[in-house]
């Protein structure tokens, strides 16, 4: 049995212009030990499902249909003392910008004792302890806890968070885009630490981001959002190396690499669709190159392989032979009737 | 990109909240907006609505008609002095925002260039420009306006002038701050780079961006000066045999009305007074939600 | 061959905040965020600045967009010296040089229809009004946006990818000779990137632009430019082809920033950084080389003195003292056992 389950979920937005549906087919799982990536472009409902996860949403966002299991427990419809009560504890959340996870007014180390004392229940030298520990874990120089928040680098916040989220030991750690803001270097360095402790500590890791190398350097498994949908999922090397979705194929071409020499990188054309009226069909259809008529008439199931890879599309069998056609640019431009 | 839906939808008085750049669809800021449209035309039309407000009154026996309580021919009632309360507070309108009015458009006006300048260029212009807001700020009100009454006379523009002298630095560091900020923003500086100048980029990157928060602070500054008006009028330093509503309260108060329960005199000035500043909220509440969404939540 | 663009000892000092003591002795402490910068740009030629955040690469475009004035040394772009241009030169060098900007979403002002922002820079030229619209709908056609109707939205109207593009139309309008990208497009989704990048690297071809894409990612700067700059901490550490910086790196900061560059690929086993602990601090480079703290290979001879910019036969440059032994054939810096 996974650790988090999420089946069906549906996370509406009340906006001025009438409900934005942020989330309509959340699926996704989370084993025990697992890294899972979430992946997809801004907006697509990634930030929104993993925030969900804690039970912190913003208050124009109601859950609208779906099921939260969490250790064999539904969260959603339960009061919120009770998913408050696993914060931290069960789940914990590494935010996009770890300048939000740390109050500018308090020494770091500080604000690491007081998730402890009052979270954990720890005694003040107990947790002072655990603190230093932790700092350790992460590779931050103890004595360094005593700094206020903007006397760190971005990387060493960002190493701040990541310990303040382990403090606890929960099962779960949701982080968001925690490399996003860093440059390469340290990128690299904060990234090869949480996947050290992952492995040491076997705590399972739901990584949100929209980049597909940190996916790639990190991940046991992927799941790709578009629209508000999930439209692929599976291991990290399937999703990223036999792709069965054509959004997929598209966003790993858009990426440049390093050791492929020339060629041409391939946009995909046009934007996603507008959440508050989405579109018949699949979503992507519109910026689709394989798109048939039947793809803008009816919504693609997300079907499950055998070997767990599972893909939202209506030509998924025909994957092979539409990759190869997708690793040429071409194919892409000729739907780019609409620029940009 | 507008839906349909949003196409449709009514707009009530676009183009008087368009151009005063306010939310159509704000409903405290149209009341604010309707209160101070009326009170407007009750002062453009004063003549029409009332009878000379310095006449003395006498009823059909021959007596004064002094504290008549309200009736038809006298709706508020009169003063002590057989003056038809009516009518002043017509009148008194009209001094409120010729007052109100040309001190809220000094106030943004110097309070927003100072701003501007002190903020753009910074260096020893704003060193300079933000020294004159702390003395003005350091002044006292009510010695101030004695001295000013005292030496000036107590003359309208004089009135006008010591509300502008004390209430422009707030509005000039608000906007100072903002065009700290508006400066170093991405666009101000691409407009560097396509070669517009200095008083370019005032005018057309700047200042449109703080317009806003002018109109904000000269909704607020209209309540202010009115309420500083009065406060004059009422303490005596106002301009003698004019009507406003200050100097209605202070003659009620002279003459004990409170004490009398004249209600129906010293309630309807105050009643104004407090309607119009409430107005100036309302507005710059409206104002608010421009430069600030995300109060909304 | 005559530069286009000709730098020689270019410095930027900031003054930073004192402290109590410094201010009682009297001292003036700065931080050199651009430190005696020397490299010529050929015409036509689109070169990279490559460097970590913090590392002066923001602050050498500025520069030579004459944004800031630099505390020493000179620059040169065409025939002009940016020192002391004002008035009409200083207008004529702004039809001249043009930037785009990281954040397209700032980079427009937000109550201005796009349509306007787009004529700003040909008002301030003196183009006449009757030649607007015609540079207009011709610099559209070349960033690749259909529809004039588009000039009359706002740019909240508009998504980061067509915002992007309009930046680009901006500085284009004027058809500049010399354009400073930096990071163009780390604000933008990855599907539009490509797109952006595309369009920048055919513009530089039909246009002949002289260009310099500032970008911390090296992939990307491969992407557009042939010629690589690494800067560290406010100097200029390695210059050259960029196929060959990457495939032989000379500078040890290069080589640890080629290491984590993150690669779009699964099941990578990847060697440690070949870094050693320590953070880049610009207030804390003392008389040797800046990167001597976290040099895996440092020698003494790094902490006691600076190394120079060297250009070696074949034309690259390099500042490290160990460039003798670099030279040497050395074990390349291996990406991945899958190539």
């Amino acid at each position: 049995m996974s650790l988090l389950s999420v089946r069906d979920l549906a996370i509406d937005y009340a906006t001025k212009g009438g409900s934005l549906h942020a989330v309509s087919r959340g699926t996704l799982e989370v084993g025990a030990g697992e890294v899972v990536g979430l992946v997809g472009e801004s907006g697509c409902g990634k930030t929104t499902l993993a925030r969900a996860l804690t039970g912190v949403v913003p208050r124009n966002a109601t859950f609208e249909a779906g099921e939260i299991v969490f250790e064999g427990r539904n969260l959603l419809g339960r009061p919120v003392s009770e998913w408050r009560d696993l914060l931290w504890r069960k789940i914990s959340f590494v935010p996009q910008s770890s300048m939000n996870a740390l109050d500018p007014v308090y020494r770091v180390g500080a604000q690491m004792d007081e998730v402890l004392r009052l979270r954990g229940g720890m005694g003040r030298a107990q947790a002072r302890e655990r603190t230093d520990e932790l700092f350790r874990m992460v590779g931050l120089d103890p004595r360094r806890g005593t700094e206020y928040p903007h006397q760190f680098s971005g990387g060493m916040r960002q190493r701040a968070a990541i310990a303040m989220a382990l403090a606890l030991q929960p099962a779960l750690v949701i982080a968001d885009e925690p490399v996003t803001a860093l440059d390469v270097i340290v990128q690299r360095q904060v990234l090869d630490t949480l996947r050290d402790l992952q492995a040491r500590l076997g705590v399972s890791v739901l990584l949100v981001t929209h980049d597909i190398s940190v996916v790639a350097y990190v991940c046991d498994r992927v799941v790709v959002m578009y629209a508000g949908e999930v439209v692929e999922s599976g291991t990290a090397r399937d999703v990223l190396e036999t792709p069965r979705h054509p959004y997929t194929m598209g966003l790993t071409n858009a990426f440049p690499d390093l050791e492929r020499a020339g060629g041409t990188l391939a946009p995909i054309a046009g934007g996603p669709p507008d959440l508050r009226h989405p579109p018949r069909g699949c979503r992507f259809a519109e910026r689709c190159p394989f798109a048939l008529a039947r793809c803008r008439a009816e919504t693609p199931p997300l079907v499950v392989a055998p070997n767990g890879h599972a893909s939202a599309c209506w030509r998924s069998d025909e994957a092979p032979a539409l990759s190869e056609l997708a690793k040429d640019p071409s194919t892409w431009t000729l739907t780019s009737t609409s620029a940009a | 990109m507008s839906t349909p839906a949003e196409g449709k939808r009514r707009r009530r008085f676009p183009s008087l909240m368009r151009a005063l750049r306010l939310p159509e669809n704000d409903p405290l800021a149209m009341i604010g907006v309707a209160i101070y449209v009326v009170f407007l035309l009750v002062a453009l039309f004063a003549d029409v609505l009332a009878s000379d407000p310095l006449e003395i009154l006498f009823l059909d026996d021959g007596n004064l008609a002094a504290n008549v309580p309200p009736s038809l021919a006298f709706p508020l009632g009169t003063t002590n002095l057989g003056r038809d309360i009516y009518s002043q507070l017509i009148v008194g309108t009209r001094a409120a925002f010729v007052v109100g009015l040309t001190a809220a458009i000094a106030v943004v006006a110097v309070g927003t260039l100072v701003g501007l300048l002190a903020g753009y260029f910074g260096g020893w212009v704003d060193n300079v420009l933000m020294r004159l807001a702390d003395i003005a700020l350091g002044i006292p009100f009510l010695p101030f306006v004695i001295v000013l009454a005292a030496f000036l006379g107590a003359q309208t523009q004089n009135v006008v002038l010591a509300i502008t002298v004390l209430l422009w630095p707030n509005t000039a560091r608000v906007i100072r701050s903002q065009v700290l900020t508006l400066r170093e923003r991405g666009f101000v500086e691409a407009a560097r780079v396509a070669g517009s100048s200095d008083w370019r980029i005032i005018r057309v990157h700047i200042a449109p961006n703080i317009l806003p928060l002018s109109l904000l602070y000269g909704s607020i500054a209209i309540g202010w000066a009115i309420l500083t008006e009065a406060s004059i009028s009422f303490l005596g330093f106002g301009p003698s045999g004019s009507v406003s509503w200050g100097a209605m309260l202070q003659d009620a108060y002279a003459s004990q009305a409170l004490s009398r329960g004249s209600y129906n005199w010293f309630v309807p000035p105050g009643l104004c007074i407090v309607l119009v500043v409430v107005a100036g909220f309302f507005i710059s509440r409206g104002y608010e939600e421009v430069l600030f969404p995300k109060l909304k939540d | 061959m005559d530069a286009y663009v000709h730098v020689r000892g270019l410095s930027k000092a900031f003054p930073v905040r004192r402290g109590v003591g410094q201010v009682l002795r009297g001292e003036h402490p700065v931080v050199h965020a651009v430190r005696d910068l020397d490299f010529d740009i050929a015409q036509g030629e689109t070169v990279g600045l490559l460097g970590e955040s913090g590392c002066g690469k923001t602050t050498t475009g500025r520069l030579l967009l004459k944004l800031v004035e630099p505390t020493s040394g000179t620059a040169r772009i065409g025939t002009r010296e940016l020192a002391g241009l004002k008035g009409a030169a200083l207008r004529d060098f702004r039809r001249d040089v043009q930037f785009v900007f990281q954040n397209p979403f700032d980079a427009l002002n937000p109550r201005i229809q796009i349509g306007r922002s787009l004529a700003e820079p040909l008002i301030n030229a003196g183009v006449p009004k009757a030649e607007h619209a015609d540079r207009i709908r011709l610099v559209l056609e070349r960033v690749r946006i259909k529809g004039v109707e588009l000039l009359e939205r706002f740019p909240h109207e508009m998504s980061g990818g067509q915002l992007q593009r309009i930046v680009l139309a901006r500085a284009l309008v004027l058809e500049p000779r010399f354009i400073v990208a930096d990071e163009p497009v780390s604000m933008l989704d990855v599907s539009v990137r490509a797109g952006i990048l595309n369009l920048m690297r055919d513009l530089q071809d039909s246009l002949g632009l002289t260009a310099i894409y500032i970008s911390h990612d090296l992939a990307l700067v491969r992407y557009v430019a042939r010629r690589t700059m690494v800067m560290y901490l406010g100097s200029l550490v390695e210059d050259g082809p960029t196929e060959d910086v990457i495939s032989r790196p000379l500078h040890p900061y290069t080589r640890a920033l080629i290491a984590a560059v993150p690669l779009p690929r699964v099941s990578q086993t990847r060697d440690p950084l070949p870094l050693r602990p320590g953070t880049p601090d610009a207030r804390k480079v003392g008389a040797g080389c800046a990167f001597v703290n976290r040099c895996p290979v440092a020698i003494a001879a790094c902490t006691a003195e600076r190394p120079p910019l060297v250009t070696l036969p074949g034309g690259r440059r390099v500042a490290c003292h160990l460039m003798p032994a670099a030279t040497q054939p050395r074990p390349p810096v291996t990406l991945s056992p899958a190539l």
